[in-house]
């Protein structure tokens, strides 16, 4: 059944859109590419979780762990780049 | 297949963690790494908890799973938030906002600005231009990008401003209306007054000047204007000045020549050398009259005359001036229809034109045509912006063989002080004056002139009547005569013989003082025995008017005629407020003063 947390979450996911469209107006969102990513995959998790709960309940619930386990690989691409980043300006900034 | 989904997610996740707080904090601040860690931790301990569950070691955390993951979005967008720095980035926003504005606010005043704005670098070459170049020079701003200001400028004018404005770049200093002429695309010249700033780099290097560039043709024109009114109010002054002397000189002249006319026989070979001598006289007479006119102190008398007469007189007196190397040709109808007008002036106009006329033929000779005819005209004969009526008109043409009149210059050769003679040849007002004068008697005047081929000026004036108004007969022969009275007042000596001996002449009895107050006790006792005083306005002791003021005191009904050479101080109008029956100009002609005496008597 549905539930108050997931309807609560997917309104906070969906007002979060609107603040990350906001961020994508500026060019410097190379490196946070990857949390961007992530962030729509759990956004999409979400959204299945709700769906799940009205119908094709085991194909929706396939499709909502896939996209946690979709976010957490970008939310370690977007680290790792992060990690990257900050080295590669660190050696920059030294030379 | 769910579990090892999660046990994926769960792997991932938890080595997102780990990466969060191996990230080194110079590049990425202590907040960031805070909400970053947290929210990725949040989901490590979601999957931990599906992932326990899966393994039915305990479903102990799935009841706090779902508020958990509440706290992923705000600690998430606090990340990006405080990451990107958008504090800062709003803060630009309004910034960036704000120099938009102000440059819109610029770039408004840049481009509707009266004045050019312009910038150039250091080798003086053009930068910006503001649209503004197009009214003031008719280039396109992308035309002058490249260009130096010296490119635009006439060449005489080139190397004066290269030179002061070398010196400006030296001193690198600031400067303020540099005049310099430029050529407008259409060739025009335009006078323009620069200023300007220098941009200086951090390094005290010159790198350009920004600057304004105002057309002040218009200004310089009226500034011109206005210093030949002043030269032509004094040559009034000076001419007002010697007029009254001239004009008495003038009246002993022609006065002493009638008088000698009239005591010599008729077939006296002098006669024909006294009219000369009246013929120069009057020649003279007019001359100052001229002077008058010109400088707007002489009223116009408008009479109704044949002009074929006046403007065959005014060619017969231009032929002495006029080289032999110019022909002059007539063509005049005599029947040629009536004007009203002031015959000074229609001698001016021609005098002007053929003056024109023959300037333009000096250096090569020629044939200068006078032709007058009349002609009815149509509404769609006359020039567009003319408000004379259809009617009968004459048609005076004055026609050279000349250079011609240059297309560019055809509007403005009408226009005051627009002369292209040579420097102390003209004053640019002889056109504007005829045009001034041919308006004012609701004629107008046209040009026919091409390059190379002469030049044809038509004035049209228009026709009279002769059942509307009075024709004046110039040259009436019989001399009034009378026998009145008369108290005959001038201070010069032999103005007072020569009114005597006119009035003499025509009959009349005189009595003559050469002194107002002498002629105003002569008045005191005997004012009952005269039945008509002339005075002349200018003496000293007392004026003419002040005079005329006390003799009508003693008798109010005394007629009194004022004569003057030129007066500034008295007016005909006031004249006759005063209480006098005519003002006389000198110099008097016995004709004229025959009539007017008898005139003033008869009215009285």
């Amino acid at each position: 059944m549905l539930q108050e947390s997931e309807i609560i979450n997917l309104v906070l996911a969906c007002f979060s859109i609107l603040l990350i469209f906001a961020g994508l107006i500026r060019n410097d969102m190379e490196r946070h590419r990857f949390f961007y990513i992530a962030f729509f995959c759990l956004t999409a998790g979400l959204i299945f979780t709700v769906l799940e709960g009205f119908f094709w309940e085991n194909f929706f619930n396939f499709l909502e762990h896939s996209c946690y386990a979709f976010t957490g690989f970008f939310c370690f691409l977007g680290c790792l780049s992060l990690k990257r980043w900050t080295e590669a300006n660190e050696e920059h900034h030294e030379t | 297949m769910i579990a090892i989904i999660d046990i994926i997610a769960l792997v991932f996740f938890g080595l997102a963690f780990a990466i969060v707080f191996s990230l080194k904090k110079n590049k990425i601040s202590l907040v960031s790494k805070i909400f970053l860690g947290s929210a990725v931790g949040v989901y490590v301990i979601v999957q931990l908890s599906n992932v326990l569950e899966h393994a039915a070691i305990t479903n102990y955390f799935d009841r706090f799973e779902d508020y958990f993951e509440l706290l992923f979005f705000p600690l998430f967008i606090s990340f990006l938030f405080d990451d990107h720095n958008w504090l800062e980035y709003l803060k630009q926003i309004r910034i960036e906002k704000a120099l938009r504005k102000s440059e819109e606010r610029f770039r408004d005043l840049t481009e509707n600005s009266t004045d050019w704005i312009w910038e150039i670098d250091e080798n003086c070459i053009y930068t910006y231009a503001s649209p503004k170049i197009y009214d003031l020079l008719g280039y396109h701003p992308d035309e002058i990008i490249g260009k130096t200001p010296f490119d635009l400028m006439e060449e005489f004018d080139r190397k004066k401003v290269n030179a002061a404005f070398n010196k400006i770049l030296e001193t690198k200093t600031p400067f303020s209306n540099l005049e310099n002429i430029n050529q407008h695309k259409n060739g025009k010249l335009i006078t323009i007054e620069t200023s300007g700033i220098p941009i200086i780099d951090q390094n005290g290097n010159l790198k350009g000047y920004r600057g304004i560039d105002r057309d002040v043709t218009d200004r310089k024109k009226m500034e011109s204007q206005l210093r030949q009114s002043q030269k032509l109010e004094a040559i009034g002054t000076l001419a007002g000045g010697i007029a009254h002397d001239f004009n008495n000189l003038l009246s002993s002249i022609l006065g002493y020549t009638e008088i000698i006319k009239d005591e010599t026989p008729k077939d006296s070979p002098i006669i024909e050398d006294l009219n000369k001598i009246t013929s120069a006289g009057n020649n003279a007479k007019n001359l100052v009259k001229q002077i008058l006119d010109f400088s707007r102190k002489a009223d116009v008398q408008h009479i109704i005359f044949q002009p074929s007469s006046i403007i065959k007189e005014a060619i017969n007196l231009l032929r002495a001036s006029i080289p032999t190397s110019i022909d002059i040709e007539m063509d005049i109808d005599p029947k040629a229809g009536l004007i009203m007008a002031d015959p000074t002036q229609i001698n001016q106009i021609i005098m002007n034109l053929c003056t024109n006329a023959f300037h333009a033929m000096e250096k090569t000779g020629g044939k200068l045509t006078v032709s007058l005819k009349e002609v009815e005209l149509l509404k769609k004969d006359f020039p567009s912006g003319t408000n004379a009526k259809p009617g009968l008109y004459i048609d005076l043409i004055v026609t050279d063989t000349g250079p011609g009149i240059a297309k560019n210059i055809k509007e403005s050769i009408f226009d005051p002080y627009f002369t292209t003679k040579d420097f102390g040849k003209g004053t640019g007002m002889g056109l504007a004056i005829v045009h001034g004068i041919v308006k004012g008697y609701g004629g107008f005047i046209t040009l026919d002139s091409k390059k190379n081929q002469g030049a044809k000026f038509h004035v049209f004036l228009p026709v009279v009547r002769k059942a509307d108004h009075e024709v004046k007969e110039h040259n009436n022969p019989e001399l009034p005569k009378g026998s009145e009275k008369i108290l005959f007042i001038d201070d010069e000596k032999l103005l007072v013989e020569l009114g005597r001996r006119m009035l003499d002449k025509m009959g009349y009895d005189v009595v003559t003082s050469q002194s107002s107050k002498d002629a105003l006790k002569i008045f005191k006792k005997r004012y009952h025995e005269f039945d008509l005083v002339i005075t002349d306005q200018t003496m000293p002791d007392m004026t003419g008017d002040n005079l005329s003021k006390e003799l009508l005191k003693i008798r109010p009904d005394i007629p009194i005629i004022l004569c003057t050479g030129y007066s500034s101080i008295i007016t005909e109008d006031e004249a006759k407020k005063i209480g006098i029956k005519a003002f006389a100009l000198k110099p008097l002609i016995h004709q004229d003063l025959g009539e007017l005496v008898r005139k003033v008597l008869d009215e009285s």
